[in-house]
């Protein structure tokens, strides 16, 4: 396969150009930036619009986690001077246990992953119920149904700003060292973890789409909907799976590199939009897998690019791989939708 | 010929988009295990008769009966999945097929509302088009035209459907392909399916129809045989480009 040749041919050139152990970083970034890449790309396929809220989705995941996993939450209003802290839903429950085995999270974090997949797609799915489904209906654009959700981005931003206050925050942890792979590569236990984790959710998602008749009527629905519209095929029940499934890889997504970074803020999830994008774009807008190779991508080269340039320029990186692909290659990798 | 039971019978619809009234009053009938065919010219409201049976556009007045238990009820009011429950398919003009979804894909959403008998229905599909077999796990994209209308029409029979309503079947196909879509169409009658055909290709499909309406201006203007149609001189000269 030429996806896997082209893997073991990079890796190759990474060790004889020495960076190995920011390829094996970046790699594993990519991993996550797949998550919410192949949220995009799905809801491009069948609802049929730029989700440009998806950044901020992650960023409310994590902070939905806040309350549920953190030992002390802090609440502090923007513009009340009464802020006020309570102990986390799972430690108020004894579970405070931080530096599970070799990472540096406990298992509170762990058990607000799935509380806040729910959530968020519950979100998401009022979101579709209340706002994008009427716009459809009305008959808007693809541009002012994109449009709208760069509001909704902005709404979110304001409400979790509004509770949360715009300082860092961070899951309960404690320091753990580097985990020596050898070969020169070395990385945060963390990182390994989020790796994993993201693709076995990927390889869910594969499953989800290739063998179950809910991501079948997806694929079908994205292939045509009209077509599956006469088949007796629910459209809107679709549109509200996708909602769902791209919501809860968003959270997931949203949380693990709050848990890498050790500290999250309101804007991270719209610092992630670009280097998403980048990947929807490279791998084909509309196409999944073209998603996940293509985030892998844009991950290695933001990474390794910060042995040659300013690691504060790495963002600009997603960007020019972004724009070479507009040019080159419109249709991406993998080939996407018109 | 003997009398046949009524499936389908369309009495006096009007029907549109919006405020353009398309249909002024057309009623067909459709017999068991009958080959119709609707010609007419462009315009005449074919297409929109077709999309108000199967409840795509409702009527503004008018009834559709359906034969459903042995006895003809009003779906006027049925939303697509409920008349698809009933026995009615639909089979679009073009795109009719599902390209990145393999064969067996394609034949799977078929029965997408009911997935008791899926296996059993995909593999009498197959014993009816063994080509289809042969490239199940192909994505139908790279189907040729006329199996691209095979797997169209393998797709809406798998519910085991009383009437297929076909869309032009013949429409953007080569003229060689065009005779076999019409066997295709004779092997669903054989398999005991009424078919309900809108074409512009007249000739062809008359030749094969058991009977045939001709639209005007969306009034029934003729019906008969199909034979009978072909040999009528008025729409001969105004529909079938004879003189």
């Amino acid at each position: 396969m030429k996806v896997m040749l082209s893997f073991i041919i990079s890796l190759g050139l990474s060790f004889i150009l020495g960076v190995q152990d920011l390829y094996v970083h970046g790699l594993l970034i990519g991993t996550v930036f797949a998550l919410g890449a192949i949220g995009i790309t799905l809801l491009y396929a069948i609802v049929k619009f730029a989700h440009v809220a998806h950044g901020d989705f992650m960023t409310l995941a994590a902070y939905i986690a806040f309350p549920f996993a953190v030992s002390v939450v802090k609440i502090e209003y923007v513009s009340y001077a009464d802020n006020f802290s309570f102990t986390g839903l799972f430690p108020l429950l004894g579970l405070d246990q931080v530096g599970l085995w070799i990472f540096t999270f406990g298992l509170p974090t762990l058990l607000a992953i799935p509380f806040a997949m729910i959530i968020l797609a519950s979100i998401a799915v009022l979101l579709e119920i209340f706002v994008y489904r009427k716009l459809r209906n009305r008959g808007s654009s693809d541009v002012m149904l994109a449009m709208s959700s760069f509001g909704i981005a902005i709404l979110l931003r304001g409400i979790v700003q509004t509770i949360f206050g715009t300082q860092l925050r961070s899951f309960d942890r404690i320091s753990k060292p580097f985990l020596d792979l050898g070969l020169g590569i070395a990385v945060p236990p963390d990182l390994i973890f989020l790796g994993l984790t993201a693709i076995f959710l990927c390889f869910i998602t594969h499953y989800i789409l290739q063998y179950t008749k809910i991501g079948k009527s997806m694929r079908a629905t994205s292939d045509n909907p009209d077509l599956a519209m006469v088949t007796g095929i629910n459209v809107n029940k679709v549109i509200i799976n996708t909602w769902i499934l791209a919501a809860c890889l968003a959270a997931c997504a949203g949380i693990l590199v709050s848990i890498f970074s050790a500290q999250f803020m309101p804007q991270m999830g719209w610092k992630l939009l670009i280097p998403i994008f980048a990947a929807v774009v490279l791998g084909g807008v509309g196409n999944a897998y073209g998603a996940f190779i293509g985030a892998l991508i844009v991950g290695i080269s933001m990474e390794v690019s910060t042995e040659y340039i300013n690691p504060a320029y790495k963002l600009a990186i997603a960007f020019i791989i972004m724009l070479l692909v507009l040019l080159v290659k419109p249709r991406g990798l993998l080939g996407g939708k018109d | 010929m003997q009398k046949k039971n009524k499936i389908l019978e369309v009495n006096n619809i009007f029907s549109g988009y919006g405020e353009t009234e398309i249909l002024h009053g057309v009623s067909i009938e459709i017999y068991e295990n009958e080959i119709v065919t609707i010609i007419g010219p462009n315009g005449c409201g074919k297409s929109t008769l077709m999309k108000t049976i199967f409840g795509l556009i409702r009527a503004t007045s008018g009834n559709i009966d359906f034969l459903i238990n042995d006895e003809l009820t009003s779906i006027n009011n049925y939303d697509t999945e409920n008349l698809i429950k009933k026995g009615l398919s639909y089979v679009p003009q073009s795109d009719n097929v599902f390209p990145s979804l393999s064969i067996e894909e394609n034949l799977e959403m078929g029965s997408f509302i009911k997935e008791e008998g899926m296996s059993e229905s995909i593999e009498s599909m197959y014993d009816l088009f063994p080509i289809l077999k042969e490239k199940r796990k192909d994505p139908a994209n790279q189907l040729s035209g006329g199996q691209r209308q095979m797997l169209a029409l393998a797709r809406a029979m798998m519910l085991k459907p009383k009437l297929i309503i076909l869309d032009e079947p013949s429409a953007g196909l080569a003229p060689n392909l065009v005779s076999s879509v019409f066997e295709t169409i004779l092997t669903i009658q054989k398999a005991g399916v009424s078919v309900l055909i809108v074409e512009q290709n007249a000739k062809a499909a008359l030749e094969r129809s058991n009977r045939g309406y001709v639209l005007a201006t969306g009034e029934n203007k003729v019906d008969g045989t199909g034979k009978n149609l072909l040999k009528n001189k008025e729409i001969a000269s105004l529909y079938l480009g004879r003189k």
